[in-house]
């Protein structure tokens, strides 16, 4: 088996596989349909390449009884030969049934995908007088299955799922915080700066009040968010791991904008992301201009909406940027969780970190007090529903259509 | 995307025995068999847990397909991100085993194997 062919047809040359089968043996698109009929092929294509066989037909023939030699007589009889079995021809034909039977460990979605082809490999693999399926093939296939029904699909175990959903939400997290903390901040001040002309009122984007110095870590904060997020995607675990723990203490110490306790833990989690993806090394982002193009994307619509909005009280339109961006952010996290539920789970997980802020935040407004649920509030609900409904759709489809990223795109 | 770090052994053969040119999957268990001196045989279940977890990485890519005696290949190729990735983790290998050799060497013993390995990696 070593040392065939690797960059043609490999090692399954060795039996006879230059010359083309005939039509009726090629594979069809599904694996489920014509399960039958596909052991009659292989008995068929077996015959053809019949003279590379080995010549144990004796041995294969007078295997026993049993399930073997019932199965051997059964595929005699599809292949249209009466009488003792052809044994060389019925064992491909048979053992090819026998893997087939085994790959139905697999889910449905999985064998549609896969299943011809895994079991070629299968096929090419197993000496030519093998009639029963290798255990360690059939424990390997069991293996896989566990892993494909997991969860988690066969892109990784559930343990390795973790970290790129963790790495995942610090992304989304930090370009959300960044531009919350960062941009609105200076947005702003320059709301405030064109309302009282000269007399510049250091509030943020809340309308909170604070000190020239506070305003200044505010922004070196969101700077921060920035910074960690340009690491994580420039593949910088040093930097990252840094940041991480810079941020940790100016979300504990409620610089970064909150106005409670509370409203800190959003902050916390996407530090503590940002610090879990440090603790590994970092592969740079695969498509780092797509994803600077997004950030430039996000700030632009941040200038024009915060510009441009209407705000109560003489505050800017927090609102607008904020659904801006969060409406930004899930566009990209839906086109990437398209193929990689990771993304789409982590979507939702920031959604959820952005509702709980501004909701907690909202104590603090009289008029979000008196009027019960405020239209800003019940419209956070609504996205933030709307992402764990993508978030789920894409767990249950990528966990029928693996693998997505070699054959379902 | 995992890091290098928790990449297996498996999976790094198979990286590696597509750095020539796209390989089916049987191709890609004779030429981990191959390299590996025979020590690694993949098993199906395995090789096609590492293809599809390679490509959900962004490591892998569908080349083309093909359809030989009825039995249907497709052929994977990496990616360039696949060939860095694989190149530092080809190069940590390399320093540690160095490092490792270089011990061995001012420790005295085990200098046979040690030479031997040398010099099969010089070869």
């Amino acid at each position: 088996m070593s040392g065939a062919g690797i960059g043609g047809d490999g090692g399954a040359a060795e039996s006879g596989l230059e010359s083309e089968s005939g039509p009726e043996s090629r594979p069809e698109s599904g694996f489920e349909s014509g399960f039958e009929a596909r052991a009659e092929s292989a008995a068929e294509s077996s015959a053809e390449s019949g003279s590379g066989n080995v010549a144990g037909s004796g041995s294969d023939s007078d295997s026993g009884g049993g399930p073997a030699s019932a199965e051997v007589a059964e595929s005699a009889d599809q292949s249209g030969a009466p009488g003792v079995p052809d044994g060389p021809r019925d064992a491909a034909a048979v053992l090819q049934r026998r893997y087939r039977r085994a790959l139905m460990l697999l889910p449905r979605a999985y064998r549609a995908q896969r299943g011809e082809e895994m079991l070629g490999v299968l096929m090419d693999s197993a000496p030519e007088q093998q009639r029963w399926p290798k255990l360690s093939e059939v424990l390997s296939l069991a293996t896989h299955s566990v892993r494909v029904r997991s969860g988690v699909g066969a892109q990784a175990l559930p343990s390795q799922a973790v970290r790129p959903l963790m790495r995942a939400v610090a992304l989304l997290g930090t370009l959300y915080l960044s531009f919350l903390v960062a941009v609105g901040q200076f947005l702003g001040l320059r709301w405030n700066w064109g309302i009282y002309g000269s007399d510049i009122n250091y509030s943020d984007l809340d309308g909170h009040h604070h000190t020239f110095a506070q305003m200044a870590l505010l922004q070196v904060a969101g700077l921060l968010w920035l910074g960690a997020f340009a690491a994580m995607l420039l593949g910088r675990q040093r930097f990252v791991q840094i940041l991480g723990w810079m941020l940790v203490v100016l979300a504990a110490s409620q610089v970064t904008g909150a106005y409670t306790a509370l409203a800190t833990v959003p902050p916390l989690i996407v530090a503590a992301a940002v610090i879990a993806t440090g603790t590994k090394e970092i592969a740079p982002a695969q498509h780092l201009r797509r994803w600077f193009a997004a950030l430039a994307a996000v700030a632009a619509i941040v200038v024009v909406v915060a510009w441009y909005g209407r705000g109560t009280y003489g505050h800017p339109a927090e609102t607008g940027p904020l659904v801006a961006v969060a409406a930004a952010v899930a566009a990209v996290a839906a086109l990437r969780g398209w193929r990689r539920a990771e993304w789409a789970v982590a979507a939702a997980v920031v959604g959820g970190i952005a509702g709980i802020q501004r909701a907690l935040d909202a104590n603090h407004y009289p008029d979000w007090q008196s009027t019960g649920l405020d239209p800003r509030l019940r419209l956070i609900l609504i996205g933030e529903a709307v992402l764990i409904l993508v978030a789920v759709y894409a767990i249950v489809r990528q966990r029928r259509q693996k693998p997505t990223a070699i054959i379902g795109s | 995307m995992n890091s290098s770090g928790s990449r297996t052994e498996q999976t790094f053969q198979i990286l590696t025995a597509l750095v020539d040119g796209p390989l089916h999957g049987y191709g890609i268990i004779q030429e981990v068999a191959q390299l590996s001196g025979g020590r690694t045989q993949l098993k199906v279940g395995t090789l096609y847990g590492a293809l599809d977890r390679l490509s959900g990485e962004g490591l892998l890519v569908l080349d083309r397909e093909e359809t030989v005696n009825g039995r249907l290949r497709r052929y994977y190729r990496l990616t360039d991100a696949a060939a860095q990735v694989l190149a530092e983790d080809a190069e940590r290998m390399a320093a540690q085993a160095s490092v490792a050799l270089a011990r061995l060497r001012a420790r005295g013993t085990g200098m046979g194997v040690a030479r031997g390995a040398t010099s099969e990696g010089m070869a």
